[in-house]
């Protein structure tokens, strides 16, 4: 019982959620469009929740529910909610909140007009529950009415034992039951129609029915099906009453009488609902079909014992390999692949869409705008994006945060948005996407913009930045101040939002769910907050380390990189180990400090430093050995233990033994304490978020030539250490066998004419290059170093095909290596396809409708070609301004929201540097004035959406002659 | 079944307990049977460090992760390391403990009649942990409370 009053409560709060949509979508609906799909849901709603704690015995409920389906009930005729009645219903909808969670509410059922002509009679009431009628009730009458059909045929077919009447006679009888409780009201006089025509026959010991009868009970049968599902028409109506009179005549005549007086006074009734009865109802039966209510413990349950049965798998995988038994082989990899489905499937289980929480903006927004007195439109993108449902509620707080601050700060007055030149109603934009393995939520606003110099007055006046720095912060860097703790813009402090602790709250509660949270804004043009959520956190990605005889579990998305020493180039600062990394001051802690709190700080032969990332400060953490990575399933810790804070949970390792998970923060906070300062926080470089990094990163190498080279770390997908003698020849070309295929090596001393070391050390070391798809392994004599830079480039001296240019440092100058060019050279025949030569190429793909963008997208990344999306034509400009490098070809929709395609093609064009990129229209638009208008903005060329086959042509078309132009 | 039988033991002895036993320090120590999950035979502990010295570690049950409670540090009784420790493991508010302990006994089943609490005179860093005693025909069988563990540990490891 209790189950299934919490069940009910559920239900309730999933209701009002609907209503509570549909009466916002009332509110922003145009005048003249029919609002009769809304007035439904709403009334629907009210009605279930009525009937519902009607069931449940809960009087308040159904009282206070009951006043708000009356009040409804007066706007039935238009089908539309008076406007000036929508807060009302929503204050309403917050009373029920209220009841259901046992507080109390203070609602006033006072609305100025109306209050008496109170709602129409109770048959009316009645009859509108045909509208919403729970699915369950339809599985039953269908199961019912196929039993009678079947009951019936045998009845037909000879004499039948009293037994089988008796069941026939149960099922009419709870179908009456079930439509008298529902108010149906035909339906209810034609089966205790039924039933008494029965009557005669259930006395006897042995049945032999009358043909005419059972014939009369078929079809008695189908017409009850249809007066339960569908809506009753006037004509329907009639047959049943023939009906009616029909089976009568079988019982005698009382029945009859009987029959008659119940039916007719509720004809009128149902007449009203005849014709605006609902098609939906049979589409949501169809639905509840297919889902299931399951508790959320039982699904925590389901990923814990798949957790257990992925470490089982990954025990039998490694003894499977010892063991010689090629049966056991082939069933433990059955096994393997089985419980990887099994796992992604369950992952899924836990998976909602975002706009569940989404679509609670729409309220927040548009009370807000009220509050504030401005006009706010919320558009909302992606809503079927789904993530862990664990996560949806992390995400909820900081996103009603962000939101509330775009409305407050972000979105201007009305009549300062059209002194701006800007349309007076502003718009918020919520987007959520996947992008690798992560869930992206945009949330951009067209208001005011931050102003840098507000911002920085601010920090100053705070103390958070000097004003000599202020002078010298990139743009990003300033934006990237409301995160500071204590920082305010607001002018003044509103009850929405402005107390400063806002912004600070939301990065700390996004980067505790391993997330990322970046902001950019241009002044007068709007705010641009970027949220990275991983899709889950009970599988994490992380790395095991050793330290003495423990084993260790860091978190991927707290490690920034590995790096291995001499003790010698370990510094001490007052008695504490730093180590210079690439120039900065890297404060260094011994694991074992951590771990026994003694100061232990060894000289070894060789120091492996994990470079860890906390709340954006760096310190290398020294451990004995690095493991391996692994996805692991992260377990929480007793809850006593929480406050040794050095380690955030456990996790099984595959050979079953637990090992802790380190909390990096924890650490950072207990051994590196307040030493750490605002100003000694990373540079951006490891904060931004990949590809949007102003400096370029390089691994260094050395080869036999006195300079050191540099290939560019985008090209470079692993870097290896292989045994020499593990090369193999394949013809001429040395080869050496790698996960699971064969990598050509190429070293890069023949490439370039150095005089090549005859003599071959055991270990070769590689780095393995991705060009085309295809891996090369590039031989060098030694990997010196990952090298981030923002140091000059200068591409004046180029001594070689596959240079690019050098890097001018303080104290030397570094090659740039050309790999693709490298690779082409290094293999002439195969690789001067054209296609080969263009390589890779950036495309941005601006398209509105997501269905399109995909598939374009899809089919350029199968051609190799790097993909980004815009969703209109300013996210498009937008994109082009961050981009870290010019496209290669855009490709842009004509009729999109906010910006059209033709109006982005001169906006592109009027950027110096964008003056030959190719554009590509793609559209539904095809008139010569279309043609002309499209060129005549600047598009290269036009190609129509139903010709999408000849898109990837035409892209490489574009490609190569762009290439041609500019070689 | 036992509850049947507990029934019919009522009338007389007043109502029944089980206590699951055990010994640490060559004490005689019963949690109720009902907490207990199972008993193990000594399991591979990751060692906790820099936690308090009454918390052993972590052990893998199947799975599951049950932290493992060194019962001779927790009631300051003499350690001296030579035991090789049975585990009994017990589920409070969700919380999976893994008691070391020196031995197991059997499950005594015990009369209300013969509950007293605890005498004044234990000294009360253990005190704290009993409800009270059972007179038993072979000894005193004291009586622990998970619930109150839970608590001291929540309390020390704060």
């Amino acid at each position: 019982m209790n189950a299934e009053f919490e069940e009910f409560k559920i239900e309730i709060l999933e209701m009002l959620d609907r209503a509570e949509k549909a009466l916002l979508e009332f509110d922003q609906m145009p005048a003249g469009q029919s609002s009769k799909p809304c007035y439904d849901e709403v009334f629907r709603a009210y009605h279930n929740i009525k009937g519902g704690a009607g069931m449940m015995d809960w009087a308040d409920l159904q009282h206070h529910v009951h006043q708000l389906e009356n009040v409804l009930m007066q706007s039935k005729e238009t089908s539309s909610i008076p406007k000036h009645l929508i807060s009302w219903f929503l204050k309403g909808n917050d009373a029920t909140r209220a009841i259901v969670a046992g507080e109390a509410q203070s609602f006033s059922y006072d609305i100025q007009e109306n209050d008496a002509a109170a709602p129409g009679p109770v048959t009316e009431v009645r009859v509108e529950q045909a509208e919403a009628l729970p699915s369950e009730f339809y599985a039953e009458v269908d199961e019912g009415l196929e039993r009678i059909s079947a009951t019936l045929m045998k009845l037909d077919s000879g004499v039948v034992d009293k037994s089988v009447l008796e069941a026939l006679y149960r099922d009419i009888h709870s179908i009456k039951g079930a439509c008298q409780l529902f108010g149906l009201a035909d339906a209810s006089s034609l089966s205790h129609a039924m039933e008494s025509s029965l009557e005669k026959e259930r006395n006897k010991e042995v049945v032999e029915a009358e043909q005419g009868h059972v014939n009369t009970l078929l079809m008695s049968v189908d017409m009850l099906g249809q007066a339960i599902k569908e809506p009753v028409t006037e004509a329907t109506r009639k047959e049943i009453h023939f009906m009616i009179t029909l089976l009568a005549s079988f019982n005698g005549s009382e029945a009859a009488v009987e029959a008659k007086p119940e039916a007719k006074p509720e004809v009128k009734a149902i007449a009203v609902q005849a014709a605006s009865a609902p098609g939906p109802v049979t589409s949501e039966a169809d639905k509840s079909d297919t889902t299931i209510r399951v508790q959320v413990s039982l699904l925590d349950r389901l990923m814990i014992l798949m957790g257990e049965m992925v470490l089982v798998r990954n025990q039998v995988l490694q003894y499977s390999q010892k063991n010689d038994d090629l049966e056991f082989l082939n069933l433990s990899q059955k096994l393997d692949v089985v419980t990887s489905e099994l796992q992604e499937e369950t992952m899924k289980t836990r998976m909602q869409p975002i706009g569940n929480i989404l679509s609670k903006f729409q309220r927040v927004v548009r009370d807000l705008s009220g509050t504030l007195n401005k006009k706010i439109n919320l558009n909302l993108v992606g809503v079927e994006t789904e993530l862990d449902k664990t996560l949806i509620e992390a995400v909820k707080d900081p996103l009603t945060h962000i939101v509330r601050n775009a409305c407050d700060h972000g979105i201007e007055l009305p009549e300062q948005r059209l002194a701006a030149g800007k349309p007076d109603v502003g718009t918020i934009t919520i987007r959520a996407f996947h992008e690798g393995g992560q869930v992206i939520v945009d949330i951009s606003d067209d208001g005011k913009g931050l102003s840098r110099q507000k911002l920085l007055n601010k920090a100053i006046e705070r103390g958070i930045v000097d004003a000599a720095r202020a002078e010298k912060m990139s743009d990003r860097d300033v934006h990237a101040l409301i995160f500071a703790p204590g920082f305010s813009t607001a002018e003044k402090v509103t009850n929405v939002s402005g107390r400063g602790v806002g912004m600070d709250v939301v990065k700390s509660n996004i980067e505790r769910i391993g997330g990322l949270v970046d902001i950019s804004s241009s002044e007068d043009e709007g705010t641009h907050i970027t949220l990275k959520i991983p899709l889950t956190l009970a599988i994490v990605p992380a790395m095991i380390i050793r330290s003495s005889e423990d084993r260790f579990a860091i978190p991927q998305v707290k490690l920034v990189e590995l790096v291995r020493i001499e003790p010698a180039m370990v510094e001490l600062v007052q008695g504490r180990p730093i180590y210079r990394l690439r120039g900065n001051i890297l404060p260094l802690i011994d694991m074992k400090e951590v771990l026994s709190g003694v100061e232990s700080f060894k000289e070894q032969e060789a120091i492996n430093i994990v470079v860890l990332n906390s709340e954006g400060h760096l310190f290398g953490l020294i451990v004995d050995e690095i493991l391996d990575t692994a996805d692991i399933v992260v377990k929480p810790l007793a809850r006593f233990l929480k406050p040794i804070s050095i380690y955030s949970g456990a996790t099984v390792l595959g050979d079953g033994s637990v090992a802790f998970i380190l909390d990096v923060v924890g650490i950072a906070h207990k051994h590196l304490g307040h030493a750490v300062h605002q100003d000694q926080q990373v540079s951006d470089k490891y904060l931004d978020f990949k590809g949007q990094s102003e400096s370029r990163e390089y691994v260094l190498v050395s080869l036999a030539a006195k300079a050191k080279h540099a290939i560019p770390l985008g090209m470079v997908s692993r870097m290896e250490e292989i045994k020499t003698s593990t090369i193999e020849l394949s013809g001429n070309q040395r080869v050496v066998r790698y996960r699971g295929g064969i990598l050509k090596i190429l070293n890069l001393n023949e490439v370039f004419g150095y005089e090549k070391a005859e003599v071959q050390g055991e270990i070769t070391q590689l780095i393995v290059a991705r060009v085309n798809e295809q891996m090369y392994g590039l031989e060098v004599d030694q990997i010196i170093d990952v090298l981030s830079t923002q140091d000059h480039f200068d591409d004046s001296v180029v001594s070689h095909e596959a240079i690019t240019g050098n890097l001018v440092t303080q104290n030397e100058i570094i090659v740039v290596i050309d790999v693709e060019k490298l690779v082409a050279l290094a293999q002439p025949r195969t690789l001067q396809l054209p296609q080969a030569v263009n390589g890779p190429k950036r495309i941005l793909v601006v398209e509105d409708t997501e269905s399109i963008r995909q598939t374009i997208v899809r089919n350029l990344e199968e051609s190799g070609h790097e993909v980004e999306t815009a969703v209109d034509g300013i996210d498009g400009l937008r994109r082009i301004a961050n981009a870290r490098a010019n496209y290669d070809l855009i490709i842009s929709d004509i009729e999109m929201p906010r910006m059209n395609g033709f109006e982005l093609a001169r906006k592109i064009r009027s950027i110096s540097t964008l003056k030959s990129v190719p554009l590509i229209a793609f559209t539904t638009k095809n008139t010569p004035a279309d043609f002309k208008e499209a060129r005549d903005a600047g598009f290269t060329t036009l190609l129509e959406k139903s010709k999408g086959k000849l898109l990837g042509v035409l892209v490489s078309e574009c490609l190569n002659k762009n290439q041609r132009k500019t070689a | 079944m036992s509850q049947f039988f507990i029934a019919g033991e009522s009338e007389s002895h007043g109502s029944m307990k089980q206590f699951a036993t055990f010994m640490v320090a060559g004490r005689w120590y019963g949690i109720d049977v009902m907490c207990v999950q199972e008993v193990t035979k000594p399991m591979q502990i990751t060692l906790m460090r820099t936690a308090p010295p009454f918390i052993k570690g972590l052990i893998n049950l199947r799975g599951q992760i049950a932290t493992a409670i060194g019962l001779r540090e927790l009631f300051s009784l003499p350690v001296d390391g030579t035991q090789d420790p049975m585990t009994v493991v017990c589920k409070v508010e969700d919380v999976l403990l893994s008691l070391q302990v020196d031995s197991i006994g059997d499950v005594v089943e015990v009369s209300d009649s013969k509950f007293e609490k605890s005498p004044q005179t234990i000294p009360g860093n253990i005190k704290e942990f009993m409800q009270g005693v059972y007179k038993t025909d072979q000894a005193i069988l004291s009586i622990i409370s998970l619930d109150t563990i839970l608590q001291q540990l929540d309390k020390r490891c704060a």
